[in-house]
């Protein structure tokens, strides 16, 4: 088999386990629903002025928030759990002569197709709640794609650390849900902190989509930053887990 | 082997009703699929046996014929849809997976179960002294379960089903993952608990072992096959139902019956 | 409590004493959750809604005082949930072997307080180094009570559902909860949002830290929730740990 196919297989083994499991399923269609609906009628509650930095109205802000929290939450759950299901099972296809570098690969590349799946449902589900026409659809992908790849590698990491369901799942969530505070504006925190809050630049370029219609281009560069460090962190620990050489 | 397999086997209304251990009848267990769409499995389907004291049975089975299934509903750690089981005595009951706390040692989890059991604290030294003394694994006293290997764990779920001694004992592949010198002693052990009066059942899978049973069933479709070793070479073609050496009309393999379907239209209890 | 509960809830404690890293995160978590947002807040003052009134409080100890529960809430039901996924199988080999179901239910129970205690503390010595309550033996006690409901709610939720929704759904219920419904910024909330498991508790968090009275009816709308819980809980377990 080419090194191509091996990837190809390893990409549909990781997408088939995700999809496999109902409770990725209904997590994969109900959160992102559930969230942009509570967090729209949570900040509706606050008054319109004072703590927050809110560029739409409130119910905006909040379902935008929902929705970027709940991308970034599902993609985390993803590689949370491939670590954990598939890191011996990882270590064994190595042993039997997959290359490290093509698991990598096919590891980052379910990652890539899960996260798109994950962010293309939160865009469809929130444009189809916010019930105003968004001009940018695409941008709004854009923006929750990033959320998505940043939390995918996240996942990565922390069930490379703790690779446990529930004490991985609460360190995931916890680092989602304070991420999430800093990148809604709730607490009115200092930009000069919050721009560290991996959550907040995909908030940004969604809002800027959604209420503008455009792509905030001062959000690419930091975001893909994260990305890069999140990346490097994630290949890192990956390679350690699986083949205990770098690959 | 303390057995006579040389006498003719007896009729089941001939033996005294006291002597049955454990009796069940019609047996029936369906597992229903939580989600739309897919199929609920029958796993048991009339199966009927009864262990007697000083018996050793094996019931044997194909991988995913309802054995542990059937084991679990004769320890009272599943219900079944349909049909009756009647105990008699104390039951020891070692379950396929272990079941046993992973965090907790060796040495804690004998002393949990012994209070579950009711014994007092000599009661219980006692039973761990003798049980890992007998299958050899004295030296993991403080070691917590969630690290020991798969034979001492293995040990430790056999020596908590036997710790207080009961008249029954259930046992699903009780010597997964033990050497052979532990082997032996298990089968020792068993002979001994034979001659003692414990009525034994236990869920193997190794074909060569035929003889170290008095009765063997073999579970198929759903159905037991009662084989008296020694006696007939062959399992009963008719499965058990209602009393366990009872008349059917319709042979063991039967590709009319159609998978996990009642054989004769009787209806489950 | 009889000897066999004794002995069930050592054996109990020990096996929570030997999860670590899960003992660590409930007392790490609780500095960083409270501790981050303490730091990083502005020096304002904001106005809080309580008992209908508007109270001036400075948003680092509104940070300090609102992160508390957020956090016992979500701990306190990890525990809830880890005590009833963790023990499941064995719990009825044990039951099958002669424990009765009440002592099963007594010493679980008895264990759930302890580790309530336990997150509660970790969680107040973060949150008073940045806030003095103004009644704060209501203030722990309210504290307590948000802990017990959801440490109680992981327990139902560890019977009901299987082990992984059940992990998210005690993850996301208190964040929805009291990060989201029962924040006293808010000065319209719905009113469906007092029926939710936090809403008493908090209240009487918010009323004890911020007033110098708290109404007597949040504490006990809050213990009697923890009380039907309970009793839910009680009921569940018994029906669980049914054997033959």
């Amino acid at each position: 088999m080419t090194a191509l196919g091996r990837v190809g297989a390893g990409v549909r083994a990781g997408t088939q386990s995700f999809v496999r499991e109902p409770f990725n399923v209904v997590l994969l269609l109900v959160l992102p629903a559930l969230s942009i609906q509570i967090y729209g009628v949570s900040l509706a509650q606050f008054p319109a002025v004072g703590i927050f930095d809110a560029a739409g109205t409130l119910e905006t802000t909040g379902r935008i928030t929902g929705a970027v929290f709940a991308t970034g939450a599902l993609a985390g759950v993803l590689g949370l759990f491939q670590m954990i299901s598939a890191r011996h099972a990882d270590r064994r296809l190595a042993l039997c002569g997959f290359p490290d570098v093509e698991l990598v690969v096919s590891r980052l590349l379910t990652i890539a197709v899960v996260g798109s799946v994950i962010a293309g449902v939160a865009t469809v589900t929130l444009v189809a709640i916010l019930g105003e026409p968004v001009s940018a659809a695409p941008l709004v992908f854009v923006g929750l794609g990033v959320a998505a790849a940043a939390y995918g590698l996240l996942g990565i990491l922390v069930g490379t650390v703790l690779p446990r369901e529930l004490e991985g799942s609460l360190v995931l969530v916890i680092l989602a849900d304070v991420d999430n505070v800093f990148a809604s504006g709730l607490f009115g925190i200092d930009e000069s902190i919050t721009q560290f809050a991996p959550l907040s630049h995909p908030h940004e370029l969604v809002t800027a989509a959604v209420v503008d219609g455009q792509l905030a281009t001062e959000h690419l560069l930091p975001a893909g930053g994260h990305l890069l460090v999140f990346a490097v962190l994630s290949i890192a620990a990956y390679t350690y887990a699986v083949g205990g050489e770098p690959a | 082997m303390t057995a006579d397999r040389s006498s003719p086997p007896e009729h089941s209304e001939q033996r005294a009703a006291s002597d049955i251990v454990v009796a069940a009848d019609s047996i029936a267990k369906t597992y229903d699929s939580r989600l739309p769409f897919t199929r609920s499995v029958e796993v048991l389907d009339g199966a009927t046996l009864e262990v007697r004291r000083g018996e050793v049975v094996g019931i044997m089975g194909e991988n995913g014929s309802g054995k542990s299934t059937l084991m679990q509903i004769l320890a009272g750690a599943l219900d079944a849809d349909a049909g009756a089981v009647q105990r008699a005595g104390t039951v020891g009951w070692c379950p396929q997976e272990p079941r046993l706390y992973d965090r907790l040692t060796v040495d804690e989890t004998f002393r949990l179960f012994g209070q579950a059991y009711g014994m007092d604290d000599d009661e219980v030294r006692e039973a761990r002294d003798w049980l890992t003394d007998v299958l050899d694994f004295e030296e993991f006293a403080d070691r917590q379960v969630r690290h020991l290997s798969g034979g001492n764990r293995q040990k430790l779920n056999l020596s908590v089903a036997l710790m207080h001694e009961p008249d029954l004992l259930l046992l699903d592949e009780p010597y997964t993952g033990f050497d052979w010198e532990t082997f032996l002693a298990f089968w020792e052990l068993t002979e001994q608990l034979r001659d003692r009066g414990v009525g034994v059942a236990i869920i193997s899978h190794i074909i060569n072992e035929r003889d170290r049973f008095d009765v063997v069933y073999e579970l198929h479709d759903g159905h037991l096959h009662r084989q008296e070793i020694g006696a007939d070479d062959e399992p009963q073609s008719r499965p058990t139902e209602g009393q366990v050496d009872c008349e059917r009309t319709t042979p063991f393999v039967d590709d009319d019956a159609g998978g996990g379907q009642r054989a004769t239209g009787e209806g489950s209890r | 409590m009889n000897g066999r509960v004794r002995t069930l809830a050592a054996m109990g404690a020990r096996e929570f004493a030997r999860t670590p890293v899960l003992l660590a995160l409930l007392v790490v978590l609780p500095v960083y959750v409270i501790g981050v947002f303490v730091l990083l807040v502005d020096d304002t003052a904001v106005p809080l809604t309580i008992d209908g009134s508007v109270v001036n409080a400075e948003m680092s100890a509104f940070a300090a005082a609102f992160m508390t529960p957020v956090t016992v809430a979500i701990l306190a039901g990890i525990v809830g949930l880890f005590l009833m996924q963790s023990s499941q199988a064995a719990d009825d080999r044990l039951r099958l072997a002669g424990y009765r179901a009440g002592e099963l239910v007594t010493a679980r129970f008895g264990l759930l307080v302890v580790g309530t205690l336990l997150v509660t503390a970790a969680s107040l010595a973060v949150a008073l180094t940045a806030v003095t309550p103004e009644l704060l033996g209501w203030f722990v006690l309210a504290t307590v009570l948000t802990g017990l409901t959801y440490g109680i709610l992981g327990v139902v939720v560890g019977v009901v559902l299987d082990r992984l929704p059940g992990v998210y759904v005690m993850l996301f219920a208190p964040m929805v909860d009291v990060l989201m419904f029962q924040n006293p910024l808010a000065t319209d909330p719905p009113t469906w949002t007092s029926a939710l498991p936090g809403h008493y508790a908090t209240e009487l968090l918010f009323a004890a830290t911020f007033t110098t009275s708290v109404d007597g009816t949040d504490a006990v709308a809050a213990g009697g929730y923890v009380l039907l819980l309970l009793v839910l809980g009680t009921g569940l377990l018994y029906r669980t740990t049914a054997v033959e």
